[in-house]
């Protein structure tokens, strides 16, 4: 079911005058004065109605689509809940009537910016995968994402809060991932950690790549990518992995529940909260202040039981987070 | 099935449905046993490849072949499993391994050497299990990637089983279900036996016993250790055979017992036999004695009887007083009654013997009735009724037969029906019922309106010495063997007897003969005389009308009939049908009818024609007074109906000049005297007072009567003169009746050809049967009355004379009328003494009532109630002897009739004095 809720809010710019000018001259100023009126709330009408938009069939999307429109609503939000599905095309309403689209994840940011030509779009829920791919597609300027994957400095850090000496650190990147080797190599020179990073271009590479790997690394960092690391391959990487004693750093929550020791994830309050955030701050400027955000709130999962297993003292979750807040914030 | 024993049956019973049973459950549960273990060798083989699948997943993954052998290794611990290879994605063996120790010996059994390998093979597919690592997952309709990760298929795991364990245990389970069968079947068949046994031959025993039993056979005691059911039974057995033989030998014993009691009885059956056979010979000959003895005590009564009658009837001729007269009719009565006894019995007697015969001869039957009618006429008459007789028109002049037992059996009938009938009528008809050329059927009918019978005394009817109701006989008298004689007779003749009768409304009696019709002289021309003619019949009583009407219809004359007088001369002054005579009846209700007679007398004498008045009155002062009254040409009723059509015949034909013929109608009607002045008779008889008797009454009659006393003399007259006639007596002295008639008739004499007519007491068909072969031309029973002796010269001399029995009774002068005559109302008591007396009792014990009510009548003028009264007392005096009441009540009553009441003054005193009169007599002689 559609939504359709509209609270047109009036903002009305009065502009300050110290001098008092000819009658005639107050006559004129009194019409231009009123037609300016006219035409600003003309304008201010059209821009000011966010529309959010999500997949019609995905639980999550709907959720944190809920989440936002509620949260706008507390905040006196004129808004407009739309679910598409993921064949509409073409949409049965004009997209560029609204302020902001909020799009909620890749596909639905993909058919919004198909479809509108100037309205503003917020995309979340996006990989970083995604977003390039999205990038290339559309060369659009109001257009901003906040990025579902966290930084890979934030990884790094939580290695370095995780186990008390340095390890060396391995992963393996697939044809999705591979642009951010750079940022990667970066990322752990700045942190002084030693990377062994393995490519490759199909899944089946990945056993013997991994078999390499692992005999040179201390730890394995698992980078989203659906090549290297996607869940039929989880498995194997895991087992393969414990046989060797080497802990395993996922992306996820969900990762840590496979098997991994400790991962660094966002939980829907902070992506919402980020997300009113940055469209707040979109309303009231009119534009984005970066065209894209890494999640600026987190949350870390361990794993005892395969932190036991593998002979590893983990510290509490939160210390772990305070730890790498710590290192981010010295950065 | 049927014909089966007990043994055959009891082992079929325990055998078939075990049998049944034992093959369907082994069946069923050895096809469950093999289809279980052949599905637990497919899940095994199928379980092994799905358990070993996902195990292999990380060593197909990692091409660890170690991981895969040790999983292998430990699989093929597992029973049956032959071989297991593990693929990889292109299906190339990653590792393979064969169970090399599963046909060691300690694995194999015998059964196993001897199946066929036949491996069965299972395989499951080795994929990548699948572990969701994303929290926001990305779905293909989220997701922007091309190439989303997909389940993978990494290898296959095939495992192959052996069979022959199973087989084996397939084999071994059936085996083992078999045996397992037979040996319960044995087992079973074991236990039927030995339960067939345990029942078959006591049941065997049992059956021969009770076999044997039913044979009659004699058996020893049945073992009774079977126990159960057929201990039991044998235990009924042996007591049931015990009291079968308790109950043969008891039978034994009766019937021993019986048949010598049976021997004994029939020993003394037979003597009794012998001893009833002497005695039915010794009755069948006393019966014989007894027809003898009856017969010759007929004979020997008849002949005195004859005496006595005959003197009687010549005493009662001559001068006599009063009380002599009495004694005389008393006697004759009592004298005739017992006669008629006599000869009823006699009837009977032959009949019972069988010896009675029945003639065949010519005779005519109008003159049988004739003789009837007349004979009863004056009897019916006094007892007031009207005797009428209707001829049949057709029927023939002659008829065979046996006329005087026809006469018999009639005067029977019509003798009971004046005995039982107190007023109205007799009618006697005769019916041709059937007729053919030669055969003729007559049925007599004689209808009485008298008492009628009730169905009990129906019943008892033509029963011996029965009447109707035993009363009778105290009333009427009689022996009760009329009618049986008359049915036997009918019986003899080839007829049959019956009779219909309601009771208080009379009887038909009716008599059915088959006769033969007379070929000779079986013409009556007189029927042919008279055609063409028309009469006036006058004749008030519709029954005599018809009788009268009857015989003009003989005579061919049309007769236009009246009832009334006055259309008497309104008929015969009609031009248009010319009459030729008158005939007129009086009957009895006019018979004293002055008016009546004299109305009558006046129209017929202006009337210019012949008549003639056929009178129902027998009595001759009634008659004279008709006579006085005008009317001259009279004849009566009972008359002969030949003489009455003859006398009819020459009134029509004498029309012309039937004022000189007049004379010759009234001594045709009034004189019929006896005249056998012109005969000669020859009397022989060895008994002087027959001879007597016999003379005294034909020379009465002018008969020229020479005697003998027995047969030679008898020759001697015969051959010395003619006579008319000669009355042979059978039995006498030298010569007996059938010698002297044998020489007449074959002698040259003048009366040989005369008819002789038998004397004889004995009836007895034998003696018949001699007179007729002698040469005697009738026979004449003893005793002779005057009456026979008339009707034999009637019969064979046609003189004309006829007595008329109602002419015979003397009337009396009314003072000289007895106040009580015993004899008469013996008489009206049908002879019954005792009945008469206590009828006359009676009447002197009603006598003051009859004279009370009279005299009130009188006294109050009602003419009415006095005749009622004076009715009432006439009827009381018709049945006794009070001849000089009767006759002035009757007179009273007459009187008041006909409203003559000058004379009723005195005739009331007379009435009244006749009363008195009788009740002094009474009172005086009591």
């Amino acid at each position: 079911m559609n939504v359709f809720h509209v609270n047109n809010r009036r903002l009305i710019h009065t502009p300050i005058c110290t001098y008092q000018p000819h009658i005639l001259y107050r006559v004129v100023f009194l019409l231009l004065f009123l037609l300016c009126c006219l035409v600003a709330q003309s304008a201010f009408a059209d821009n000011k109605t966010i529309l959010i938009i999500s997949a019609s069939n995905n639980t999550f999307t709907k959720s944190i689509a809920a989440s936002i429109a509620r949260t706008l609503d507390e905040h006196k939000f004129s808004y407009t809940e739309k679910y598409i599905a993921a064949d509409t095309n073409p949409p049965d309403i004009d997209l560029d009537q609204h302020s902001l689209i909020i799009a909620l994840n890749s596909k639905t940011t993909d058919f919004v910016l198909q479809h509108s030509k100037k309205a503003p779009v917020f995309s979340l829920l996006v990989s970083q995968q995604s977003y390039e791919i999205l990038k290339q597609k559309y060369n659009r300027k109001n257009w901003s994402t906040l990025l579902l994957d966290q930084p890979y400095q934030r990884h790094l850090f939580l290695i370095d809060a995780l186990f008390d000496k340095k390890h060396k650190i391995g992963t393996i990147l697939g044809p999705y991932s591979l642009k951010q080797k750079n940022s990667l190599i970066d990322s752990a020179s700045g942190n002084q950690q030693s990377l062994s990073i393995e490519n490759i271009e199909i899944t089946d590479q990945l056993i013997s790549t991994l078999k390499d790997l692992i005999n040179k690394t201390d730890v394995l960092l698992a980078v989203p990518d659906p090549v290297a690391f996607n869940k039929n391959t989880i498995r194997g990487i895991l087992l393969l992995t414990y046989r060797k004693g080497i802990p395993v750093i996922g992306f996820s929550k969900s990762y840590v529940k496979a098997g991994a020791v400790a991962a660094i994830y966002s939980e829907a309050e902070q992506i919402t909260r980020q997300t009113f955030n940055i469209i707040s701050l979109f309303l009231k400027s009119d534009h984005f202040t970066q065209a894209l955000y890494h999640p600026d709130d987190f949350s870390v999962a361990t794993n005892n039981n395969v932190a036991h297993t593998l002979g590893i003292k983990l510290k509490p979750e939160n210390k772990l987070k305070q730890l790498i807040k710590i290192k981010e914030d010295a950065k | 099935m049927n014909n089966w024993g007990i043994k055959k049956r009891v082992l079929f019973l325990a055998l078939f449905p075990t049998l049944i049973i034992t093959i369907s459950l082994a069946s069923y549960f050895s096809f469950n046993q093999i289809s279980y273990l052949e599905n637990t060798l497919h899940q095994k083989g199928q379980l092994i490849a799905n358990h070993l699948a996902p195990a292999s997943e990380y060593g197909v993954f990692s091409g660890n072949l170690d991981i895969l052998d040790n999983l292998i290794e430990k699989a093929l611990l597992e029973k049956d499993v032959l071989n297991i290879t593990i693929t990889n994605a292109y299906d190339e063996t990653l590792i393979s391994r064969q169970n090399k120790n599963l046909y060691t010996a300690s694995n194999t059994s015998i059964i196993s050497s001897f199946i066929d390998e036949q491996p069965l093979s299972f395989n499951s597919l080795i994929t990548t299990t699948e572990i969701n690592i994303e929290d926001f997952e990305e779905t293909p309709e989220t997701s922007l990637f091309t190439e989303t990760p997909e389940t993978k298929r990494i290898g296959h795991v095939y495992v192959t089983l052996s069979s022959i364990s199973t087989r084996a245990q397939q084999i071994d389970g059936l085996l083992k279900g078999f045996l397992i069968t037979i040996a319960g079947l044995i087992l079973t068949a074991l236990l039927a036996i030995k339960i067939s046994h345990s029942v078959v031959n006591p049941m065997q025993n049992l059956t021969q016993a009770v076999r044997r039993i039913a044979q009659g056979e004699t058996i020893d005691q049945i073992n009774t250790d079977s126990g159960g059911e057929i201990g039991s039974l044998e235990s009924g057995i042996n007591t049931m055979a015990n009291e079968i033989q308790q109950v043969r030998h008891d039978l034994q014993t009766q019937i021993d017992k019986a048949t010598f009691e049976l021997k004994k009885t029939l020993d003394e059956l037979e003597i009794q036999n012998i001893e009833l056979d002497l005695a039915r010979n010794q009755a069948i000959s006393a019966s014989q004695i007894k027809s003898e003895f009856l017969a010759n005590m007929s004979h020997e009564i008849r002949t005195p009887m004859n005496g006595v009658l005959g003197f009687t009837e010549l005493l009662s001729k001559s001068e006599l007083d009063e009380q002599q007269r009495d004694y005389v009719t008393t006697i004759r009565s009592s004298a005739s009654n017992l006669l008629t006894i006599i000869n009823d019995i006699l009837d009977f007697s032959k009949i019972e013997s069988g010896k009675l015969n029945i003639e065949n001869i010519s005779f005519n039957l109008s003159h049988v009735m004739d003789d009837i009618v007349s004979m009863f006429t004056p009897m019916a008459y006094q007892n007031g009724l009207d005797l009428i007789c209707h001829p049949y028109p057709d029927l023939p002049f002659t008829l065979n037969g046996d006329p005087s037992r026809i006469r018999q059996i009639i005067v029977n009938l019509i003798g009971n029906a004046v005995k039982f009938t107190t007023s109205g009528h007799i009618i006697i008809r005769t019916i041709v019922t059937q007729q053919t050329d030669d055969k003729i059927i007559l049925k007599f009918t004689v209808t009485d309106t008298g008492i009628g019978m009730d169905n009990i005394s129906k019943q008892r009817l033509f029963t011996a010495f029965t009447q109707a109701d035993t009363s009778i006989s105290r009333k009427f008298g009689g022996t009760g063997l009329g009618l049986v004689i008359s049915k036997k007779l009918a019986e003899l003749m080839h007829g049959d007897i019956g009779f219909d009768s309601e009771l208080n409304k009379g009887s038909t009696f009716w008599l059915s003969l088959p006769l033969d019709i007379s070929q000779s002289e079986n013409i009556n021309p007189k029927h042919q005389l008279l055609t063409d003619s028309s009469v006036i019949l006058f004749e008030p009583n519709s029954q005599n009308r018809l009788a009268i009407r009857a015989m003009l219809d003989l005579l061919g004359v049309n007769a236009i009939e009246t009832g009334r007088i006055d259309k008497i001369h309104e008929l015969a002054s009609n031009p248009d049908t010319p009459i030729t005579a008158i005939i007129a009846g009086i009957n009895r209700p006019n018979i004293n009818n002055a008016l009546f007679i004299k109305n009558l007398a006046n129209t017929l004498n202006k009337i210019d024609l012949p008549y003639i008045v056929i009178s129902s009155s027998f009595d001759k002062t009634e008659n004279q007074k008709i006579y006085d009254a005008g009317i001259k040409y009279l004849i009566y009723r009972c008359s002969k109906q030949e003489l009455i059509m003859q006398t009819l015949s020459r009134l029509i034909h004498s029309t012309e000049g039937y004022m000189k013929n007049k004379s010759e109608l009234k001594f045709v009607t009034i004189n019929n005297e006896k005249n056998l002045a012109h005969l000669r008779v020859l009397l022989v008889d060895d008994n002087a007072i027959n001879l007597k008797l016999a003379t005294t009454i034909l020379e009465s009659r002018g008969v020229d009567i020479t005697t003998a006393a027995n047969g030679e003399e008898a020759i001697k007259y015969a051959s010395n003169g003619y006579y008319d006639l000669i009355f042979m007596d059978l039995h006498m002295p030298k010569a007996d009746g059938f010698q002297a008639t044998e020489t007449i008739r074959n002698t040259d004499n003048p009366c040989q050809n005369t008819t002789i007519i038998a004397l004889t007491a004995n009836a007895m068909p034998e003696e018949q049967l001699r007179v007729f072969n002698s040469g005697m031309n009738d026979i004449l029973l003893k005793p002779i009355t005057e009456k026979q002796l008339i009707d034999i010269f009637s019969r064979w001399h046609n003189t004309g004379a006829r007595e008329i029995n109602g002419l015979e009774k003397q009337d009396h002068k009314d003072d000289a009328l007895p106040v009580y005559d015993e004899n008469e109302g013996t008489q009206l008591a049908g002879g019954k003494t005792e009945l008469a007396a206590e009828l006359f009792e009676m009447l002197i014990k009603e006598l003051p009532d009859h004279k009370s009510r009279l005299e009130i009548a009188k006294n109050a003028d009602h003419i009415d109630d006095l005749k009622y009264a004076t009715h009432k007392l006439h009827g009381a005096t018709s049945y006794c002897g009070v001849p000089k009441l009767r006759k002035a009540s009757r007179d009273l009553e007459d009187i008041i009739d006909h409203k003559e009441t000058v004379k009723l003054e005195q005739a009331f005193y007379n009435t009244l004095a006749a009363i008195d009169e009788l009740l002094n007599y009474h009172l005086k002689n009591n």
